[in-house]
Parts: structure tokens; sequence; C-alpha cells
């Protein structure tokens, strides 16, 4: 017999058996299932918390590439008519079609804004100028306290812990504290428009109002900016988009280096002699920032995917033992009959990996009820963790090659915990397996 | 002794003389520039206790006290934190434009600004060192007033040089020559902070105000539905304008204080 011929009859021996002894597969069953539940629940929530992280990111720093202007002894990001025009030209040369464009103006640092009302004092990390009616769809998405109210260039949005600190509520009015370029204080009276739900790190101490007023009370001209944010339709290619954009821009306007983290923009920064030069970031540059943040969250990840691996090997390696003791006697009268040791090993491998297969595919429809769950809970209360989320909910990313991982390591330790007893089975003496001798 | 007594009195009422006679005929640029030299000590060391109380509305009090040692002609001054424990041994030390906060905590001085709030109170880091308003403001306006029973001329003043923290003020100036009230202003025009000196000491022919009330305009609370706003006075005590060692003027000396 071929072992083209011999598999098929295999599989079908085994399926067989499979299927006798189901109840004694049963545990082991279920543990799989549930394990590799627990691995899909925690990878696909960590690629979705990464998803979030890049979309919080994203929004933030106005884009997928930002160009952003900086000035030499000067801690605001500025850029003029003439470096717009060029960063528009630039783009439009090279053909950089977005999905969306953001023309913003910030005042960030340690303690470049406060806003007062009542009284009450909040200190302020992210004073962000930005064009309501250019950036409707990015402040449609955003989660509120209540409906927002209409937006012009006396409005302002806060988040929601500043609005808290306060005792501010929508339709109130609040002064806005700010430095002019020249380090001047300066102020303007604003009417809050919306209270924001973001306490994240990108978001806590953050509040938006119109470009146009903040250029007016830090000293720009109008239609000044701190960064131009080109949002891409799709992630693929943004290296070579942002180094054809780099190109075409050096030949009009001073440009910075290319640079590839926050390190690396900060020595870029110091060397700038004189004048504005225009640095072209990604998000990578900025996220250089949270790579902590990710890193904590892949290590709990590891010891989370450790434990569960070692669960389900330790489970495989005691349910396969019991399971071929109690098999001792059939073992031996297959071998009596004829078959070869290496078949009986298979017969026992395609019954566990049928079994583990079923099981996985169990686990991760186990996996999608579990996030279908915890994406309808609202995480909002649990302090920073906006930034991970989309909407305010949490949310799962099945990417393929993850869940080939998942399979593949699963399957690895599987193999590892039932390779010893099933070799050791079949190498067994024939009298002693016939008479029930121990594995 | 006595000669000296005599001889300070006399100098004091010429001085008085000298101050309240003009004020009729000088310039308000003038006034400004005498309202200055007054609140500086270009010819001697200047030392003080400083007592901040610090009131925040529904808050309570807190109280700092604070030695001040002045150097005018080097444009350095160094203060130190006696109280409250907690903050002891704390420090400020300026040499020319940069301000050092020490910190017995860590040992390590960071670089601070004249700009930042002094210990959480409504006075700045500026505030204690000399005046020179003629040198960083341009007189837009002036118009006689009556604060209380002092016949005072009003300053509205404009920052002429970059990065003055309130870029508009009104200074209130007494017949003496003397800085009565500031209001500070942001450039849009809003108050930010009053202050008020209502009286000074007069020792070796010189002035040194013995109160200044801070009042902030935008930091406050509403206590029974009255707002109320916060508030920082400052009393200074032991004035003396005795020569200091050479040596107070450094970090050594911030370091030595904590040993």
């Amino acid at each position: 017999m071929t072992a083209r011929m011999k598999l098929p009859v295999l599989l079908s021996v085994s399926f067989k058996y499979l299927w006798s002894y189901r109840r004694r597969y049963l545990f082991l069953f279920l543990t799989l299932a549930f394990s590799f539940g627990v691995v899909t629940v925690i990878s696909s929530l960590k690629d979705g918390m990464e998803e979030g992280l890049y979309f919080s990111a994203q929004s933030h720093y106005a884009g997928d590439i930002v160009a952003d202007g900086r000035e030499s002894g000067s801690s605001t990001d500025h850029l003029t008519e003439t470096e717009m025009t060029a960063i528009f030209a630039a783009a439009e040369a090279v053909n950089i079609t977005t999905s969306s464009l953001a023309i913003r103006t910030t005042r960030s640092g340690r303690r470049e804004g406060a806003i007062y009302f009542n009284g009450n004092e909040a200190a302020l990390k992210y004073v962000v100028g930005v064009d309501w009616e250019r950036e409707k769809s990015y402040f449609s998405k955003l989660l509120y306290t209540g409906e927002p109210g209409f937006t012009d260039d006396q409005s302002i949005l806060l988040s929601a812990p500043i609005a808290q600190e306060l005792g501010a509520r929508q339709g109130d009015s609040v002064v806005l504290e700010t430095l002019t370029t020249l380090g001047e204080k300066n102020t303007g009276n604003f009417v809050v428009a919306g209270i924001v739900e973001d306490s994240s790190f990108f978001g806590y101490y953050k509040v938006y109002v119109s470009r146009l007023t903040l250029n007016r009370l830090i000293g720009f001209n109008d239609g000044d900016c701190s960064l131009i944010g080109f949002f891409l339709p799709s992630r693929s290619g943004i290296k070579e988009k942002r180094e054809a954009l780099h190109r075409e821009l050096s030949s009009r306007i001073t440009t910075g280096p290319l640079v590839y983290d926050r390190d690396g923009f900060d020595e870029a920064y110091r060397q700038i002699e004189s004048g504005i030069v225009t640095f072209l970031l990604t998000l990578p540059v900025y996220l250089s920032e949270a790579a902590q943040v990710m890193d904590a969250i892949d290590l709990a990840f590891l010891v989370l995917f450790s434990m569960m691996l070692a669960i389900i090997m330790v489970s495989a390696a005691v349910t396969s033992r019991l399971i071929l003791h109690e098999r001792i006697r059939e073992t031996g009268t297959m071998r009596a009959i004829g078959f070869y040791e290496a078949d009986v090993r298979l017969i026992f491998k395609l019954e566990i990996f049928t079994m583990a297969l079923f099981s996985m595919i169990a686990g991760f429809f186990l996996a999608l009820l579990i996030n279908v769950i915890l994406s309808g809970t609202s995480f909002t209360w649990v302090p920073g963790f906006e930034v991970f989320l989309q909407n305010g909910r949490l949310s799962a990313r099945y990417l393929p090659g993850t869940i080939v991982v998942n399979i593949a390591a699963v399957g690895c330790m599987l193999g590892l915990a039932i390779w010893g007893p099933i070799f050791r089975n079949s190498r067994n003496p024939l009298p002693e397996m016939l008479s029930g001798g121990a594995l | 002794m006595k000669l000296i007594k005599i001889y300070s009195k006399i100098t004091a009422l010429l001085l008085l003389l000298f101050l309240t006679l003009p004020l009729w005929g000088i310039s308000d640029a003038d006034l400004l520039r005498q309202a200055d030299n007054i609140a500086s000590y270009m010819d001697a060391d200047f030392s003080a206790e400083y007592t901040i109380i610090q009131e925040k509305p529904g808050q309570g009090r807190t109280k700092t006290v604070a030695g001040v040692f002045r150097r005018d002609t080097k444009e350095t001054y160094v203060i130190v934190i006696m109280e409250p424990a907690i903050n002891k041994g704390q420090g400020y030390l300026k040499q020319g434009k940069t301000l050092w906060f020490y910190d017995p905590g860590s040992r390590r001085f960071n670089s601070s600004s004249s700009q930042e709030r002094f210990q959480n109170t409504n006075a700045r880091n500026s505030d204690f060192t000399r005046s020179t308003l003629a040198q960083d403001y341009r007189i837009s306006s002036g118009a006689d007033a009556v604060l209380g029973s002092l016949k005072c001329r009003v300053l509205s003043l404009e920052a002429s040089s970059t990065g003055m923290t309130y870029p508009k003020m009104k200074v209130w100036i007494s017949e003496e020559g003397l800085v009565r009230k500031t209001e500070d202003y942001s450039l849009s025009g809003q108050l930010l902070r009053t202050s008020a000196i209502t009286d000074y000491w007069f020792i070796g022919g010189r002035y040194v105000p013995k109160q200044i009330l801070f009042v902030d305009a935008l930091r406050g609370a509403s206590i029974n539905g009255t707002f109320i706003n916060e508030r920082t006075q400052i009393t200074i005590t032991k004035p003396s304008f005795r020569k200091l060692a050479d040596s107070i003027f450094s970090k050594t000396f911030l370091e030595s204080v904590n040993r």
C-alpha cells in the first residue's frame, strides 16, 4: 500500500477514533478552544489598540504626512504664506492625493496657556487653532459630552478633564490666556461650544479654537499656520510620498532633513541657524513618544500569550497521556494486525490535530463573542485609555498574519506536548501493550 | 550719632522736597524714570525679610517667609525660602538674565523664568528685582488722579522691549515719585493683576515698600455668591542697606544654606 493510498484510510480511522473518544477529548477541546479564544482576543485587541493609537495620533498631529515649520529661537511652530504656498505647490507637483487636509496653528509646550472660568484656572498643554469648516468631518467624529454647539471665531472646545477642572459647561464664557511669539501675555474671551470626551495624553490638556483667532492672539498673520497635515487615502507608500514631497519642496524653500524619530527631529531642530525651516514628518516620528506605551502593551501581550501557551501545553500533555494509556490495548491490537509504528503515531496525531482544528475554530468564535461584548462596553472611564479607543470603544483587528502566527504557535505547543507520549506509546513492546502495561 | 540722625533727616527732607516739587514741572517720562530710581538701589546692597501670605478664597491661607538679597548694580538677587518647613532651603538666584531655582530635595539647579509665579503665589519672580519701567515701556498717556488721600499721576504704559510678561500697564505714581498702584494688562487689554503699595519704609534716604498687595483679576472663587479674587500680600521687614558678601550671590551659597 503506497503512502498516497494509506493516508485516506488513516484519516478515516483517526476520525472514527476521534468520534468514539469524543468524551475523552472534551476537556482538551474546551481547554484549547478557551486558550485559543483568549489568545485571539488578546492579539486582536492589541492590534486594535495599536490602530486606535495610530488614529489618535493621526488626529492629534493632523495627518499621515505633516509639514511643520520650525523657527530658530522660537518655541512656536510657524509657516508663513511663503512656506504654505510652496508646500501646496510641491504637493501638487508630486501628485499627493489627500482624503482631507488640516491647516492648524498650535501652541504646545510645558505651559503655553491657561484657561480661566469663574476664578478657576486650568493649565493647558495644547492650544490648537483649526479651521472649523475644513475639519468639520474630524470634529463630527469626536465624542462629546452632550450635543456640541455651533462653532465660530469666538468658540472654544474644551477637553472633559479641563471642563471639569474649571467647572465650566457648554455655553459658558471663559478666558483663554496664552503667550504671543514675543512672550507677552495675551487673552481672549471664548464661549464653550462643546466638551470633548478625551482624557488621553493627547487630549487631556487640550483646547480647540479658531485658527484665525489664535493667530491674532499669538501675533501671527491671519493666514499663517504652524503645520499643514495631509491625510492620505491609504497608508501604503507614505515613506515614498514623503521622500518625493521632500525632494520637490527642498527646491522651493528651506527644508530640514528627513527624520525618523523624535530624537532625530529634536537634533535637527537644534541645528537651525536662522529663518523658518520646514520639516516633513510622519506619524512614527511623533509616535516614538508613545513607544514606551506600546512596549508595555507588547510585554503584557507576550506574558499573557506565554501563559496561555503554557496552559495549552500542560493540558495537551496530560490529556493525551491519559487517552493513550486508556487505549494501550487497542494500540497493541492495531500493531498486532499489521499497523506500522509510524501509522499508529500518525493516527493519534491526526486525531489530536483534527480535534485542535475544530477547537481553534470554536475558540475563534468565542473570541468574536468576547470582542463583541468588550466593544459594546465603554472604557472612557479608564483614565488615559481613550488614546487606544476608536469612537470610545475598544476595537479588535483580525489581521491574517497574526491569526496564522497564533495558529502556528498553538500547533507547535500542541505538537511538542503530544509528540513524546505518542512516540513512547507506539514503541512499547507488543506483549506489554496487549496486557495493558504502562505507557 | 546725633549728627548722623540730623543729617539723615535733612537729607530726607531735601529728597522729599526734590521729589515733590518737580511733580508739576517734569514730564511723565522723567516721573517714570524717577519712580524707577527710587525703587532701585544702585548705590548699595539690599536685604530684607519678606513674609508672603497667599490667600485663595475657600482654600485658606499659606504663609511663606523668605530672605531676599539684592545687588541692583549687578542685576542679581538671591531669595532663600525659610518657611514653610516643606519648602525650606529652596532658593532663587538671578544672574544677569538667567534665573536659577534650587531645590534642596534633588540638590539640583533648574533654570526658571522671571515670568513664572513665585512659589505659586500671585507674585512673579520679576517682582523681586529692581524696577525698569522707563526702560521697558513707553508712555501712551498720562492723567492726574486721586488714590485715596494721595494725589497721583496715572501713566498708561505699553511695552517697548520684547518679551515683557505684561504688554500693557497702568502705574499710579504719587507726588513723592513713589509707585502706589499698578494694573497689569494682557495685549488685548484684559486686566490680569492689580498691585498696591500702601506704605514705604524710609531708611538711610531710600524708600522700601512696607507692604505690597497683589490681586489676581482672573483667579478666585465665588463665596456665598460674591466673587473674591485670589490675593497675595507681601510684608517686608528688617530692611537693610548694609554691604553683603559677594559669596551670597552664588550657587554655592544656596547649597551651603542647606548644610
